[in-house]
């Protein structure tokens, strides 16, 4: 026998009366404390994928650094490689000193010469040998009579017809 | 996966005032404490496998947290907190306001006994558990609890006639 049981009857009695009567909350408390749950199960929710796009975006801005970092370091060193070439100033010519020596100049200010530079307009052509007319006879007799025969008369077309 | 919605107003409609009534003794703001209860158990994950127990539990521990911090409110607002409860339709609303008028006058390690094992369901040894005491220590208390009130019900009884 159980030694945790009410043995008396009245007692019994008034244990199940009191287990048959109900407490219950009214109706808008219950509907209250419901929304209540509601909204914190709601928020925590909210807050578990608001936590993970936090993580996302530091993960991202981590990555982001890390790769720009190097890229600015290489950048810099371009823009180290591509300093200007010193420009020469113009330094303020003395007063006293109206021709000062040629020797002293030359050291000062650069020298510049200006080349000129040949273009070949018509680089398609063929370069004019430049031989004596002796030459060219003589390379002629030496041709190839059949060539030797069309150049004459070319020649003598050009001749007669300019 | 947290306890769903109709689970969780089951539970609020059958166990929201026993539990005011449990905390009532241990803290002054237990319509506080029973909610705080409630919205931890709607996101509790897993769900605890006897919420009922649980909800006790944690109600009882949130209302001993309380106490400590707020010593002086607890005493003022004490003497005007009454656990209110509406009758259900097949309830006496009468009998109900004495009921709970002398489960209110209990002592308070009685009425602790008392609301956990009637309204609570729970098993003495889940309610010795509860309040930190034996199991024949519970049954004992559970048993004077059942006698006090008898004689408060009678008494309001007798002075009713």
């Amino acid at each position: 026998m159980n030694e945790h049981t009410l043995h008396d009857p009245q007692l019994q009695s008034l244990e199940a009366r009191l287990a048959a009567t109900p407490l219950q909350l009214p109706a808008v408390e219950q509907q209250q404390l419901l929304y209540r749950c509601a909204w914190e199960a709601g928020k925590k929710t909210a807050g578990r994928s608001l936590r993970l796009w936090q993580a996302a975006t530091a993960a991202l801005v981590v990555l982001l650094l890390g790769m720009s970092i190097p890229l600015a370091r290489d950048e810099w060193l371009l823009a180290a490689l591509r300093t200007p070439l010193p420009v020469p100033v113009e330094q303020p010519h003395p007063p006293v000193e109206t021709t000062p020596p040629a020797t002293l100049a030359q050291d000062l200010v650069p020298f510049r010469t200006h080349h000129s530079k040949v273009l070949e307009l018509d680089a398609w052509q063929l370069p004019v040998p430049k031989h004596s007319f002796a030459e060219e006879m003589a390379q002629l007799a030496s041709s190839d009579p059949h060539l030797r025969s069309l150049t004459m008369g070319t020649l003598s077309r050009e001749i007669l017809n300019p | 996966m947290p306890l769903n919605a109709a689970q969780l107003a089951k539970l609020i409609e059958s166990q929201a005032v026993c539990l005011r009534l449990w905390v009532r003794s241990r803290c002054a703001s237990g319509e506080d404490v029973v909610q705080e209860a409630f919205c931890r158990l709607a996101v509790q994950e897993p769900p605890p496998e006897n919420p009922v127990a649980w909800l006790y539990r944690v109600c009882r521990n949130l209302a001993e947290r309380q106490r400590l911090g707020d010593k002086r409110r607890r005493e003022r607002e004490r003497a005007t907190c009454r656990v209110e409860a509406v009758p259900t339709s097949e309830a006496d609303p009468l009998e109900i306001a004495e009921t709970l008028a002398a489960v209110e006058e209990l002592e308070d390690e009685l009425r602790e006994v008392l609301v956990a094992r009637v309204w609570g369901q729970l098993s003495l040894e889940e309610v010795a558990r509860l309040c930190g005491v034996s199991t024949a220590t519970a049954f004992r208390r559970y048993e004077a609890a059942l006698k006090a009130l008898r004689a408060k019900l009678e008494t309001k009884c007798e002075n009713q006639r």
